[in-house]
C-alpha cells in the first residue's frame, strides 16, 4: 500500500501511524491526547504531525512470531520507523480504557 | 538432516558471527549486509527475542536479539555490535530482517558433514571451524510459528 495519510502518534514508547481518514477529531488533556475515530477511540501521549504519502509495508512472520499486537502494517517517517494501526483492533498501547472505547473488536 | 538450502555441497560459506558466548555461521547467501548497530527502536509488549524496529534503506526493519533467539549465554561486551540486514523465511515467505550480533568476526567455511544436528529451530547443527564450535543458522526456520 501507498500513498496513504497518516497522523503520528506517541504512545509507549513508540511512534504510531492512524489514518487520518479515520479520525474524526482531538480532545487534549494536560498529559494525553483522545482521538475520536469513526469506530471507537484510541489514547496517546502525543499527537506529533501528519505524514503524507506514506508507503506501508505488511508486517513480516518474524514480527507476527514476536510480536502479539494486531497492526496494519510498519512504515518510516523521517528516517524513524512506525507501526501502523489496524483501527478495529487496536494495540494495548493506544486502547481507550475508560469505557467509551472503540475496542469492541480487540477481543 | 535433510538437503535443506545447503543442497548437496559439503562446505557452506558462511559469516561468522559472535552472539553472546557462541559463534554462529550465517549463509553468506542470506546476508544483504553488514553494519554497526543500527538505532533500535524499541515495541511495547515484544517478545524479549524482538528489540525493535530499524530503519533501514527507507524502509522499516525487525531488529531480532541473535543472542537470544539461540538461548546463547551472555559474553564478553561487545566492543563493536553490528546489525545484520539478511534474508530470512522459506521461499514461499522471505522477509528481510535484521540480526543484532555482538561482533562480525570473519567468512569461513562450515563443514556440513560434520554438522551434529540441532535443536530443530534456528540453529541447524554445529560444526567446529578452526578449532572452534560454531552453531550454523537456519534462517528458513525464523519466521516459523514455534
Amino acid at each position: 500500500m501507498s500513498g496513504a495519510g497518516l497522523l503520528l502518534l506517541r504512545g509507549g514508547g513508540c511512534l504510531w501511524g492512524v489514518p487520518d481518514e479515520e479520525v474524526e477529531r482531538l480532545e487534549g488533556e494536560r498529559d494525553r491526547v483522545t482521538l475520536r475515530l469513526r469506530r471507537g477511540s484510541l489514547i496517546a501521549e502525543a499527537v506529533l504531525g501528519v505524514a503524507r504519502a506514506v508507503r506501508i509495508h505488511p508486517a513480516g512472520a518474524s514480527l507476527r512470531r514476536f510480536w502479539p499486537e494486531p497492526c496494519g502494517g510498519l512504515a518510516v517517517h523521517d528516517g524513524r520507523p512506525l507501526v501502523v494501526v489496524d483501527v478495529a483492533r487496536p494495540p494495548r498501547a493506544l486502547r481507550d480504557t475508560e469505557g467509551e472505547v472503540g475496542n469492541e473488536h480487540a477481543h | 538432516m535433510g538437503k535443506g538450502p545447503l543442497g548437496d555441497a559439503e562446505t557452506a560459506r558462511c559469516l561468522m558471527v559472535r552472539a553472546g558466548d557462541h559463534v554462529c555461521a550465517v549463509p553468506l547467501a542470506r546476508v544483504r549486509r553488514v553494519m554497526r548497530a543500527l538505532p533500535i527502536f524499541p515495541l511495547p509488549g515484544a517478545s524479549p527475542e524482538l528489540l525493535g524496529l530499524a530503519e533501514f534503506g527507507g524502509e522499516p526493519l525487525p531488529i531480532l536479539d541473535l543472542a537470544r533467539l539461540i538461548a546463547a549465554p551472555p559474553g564478553a561486551t561487545a566492543q563493536f555490535p553490528v546489525t545484520l540486514v539478511v534474508v530470512a523465511g522459506p521461499a514461499s515467505d522471505r522477509e528481510v530482517v535484521g540480526l543484532a550480533a555482538d561482533a562480525a568476526l570473519e567468512i569461513a567455511e562450515v563443514p556440513i558433514r560434520s554438522l551434529v544436528a540441532g535443536d530443530g529451530g534456528l540453529v541447524r547443527g554445529e560444526a567446529p571451524v578452526a578449532g572452534r564450535a560454531v552453531r550454523l543458522l537456519d534462517l528458513e526456520a525464523l519466521g516459523a510459528t514455534r
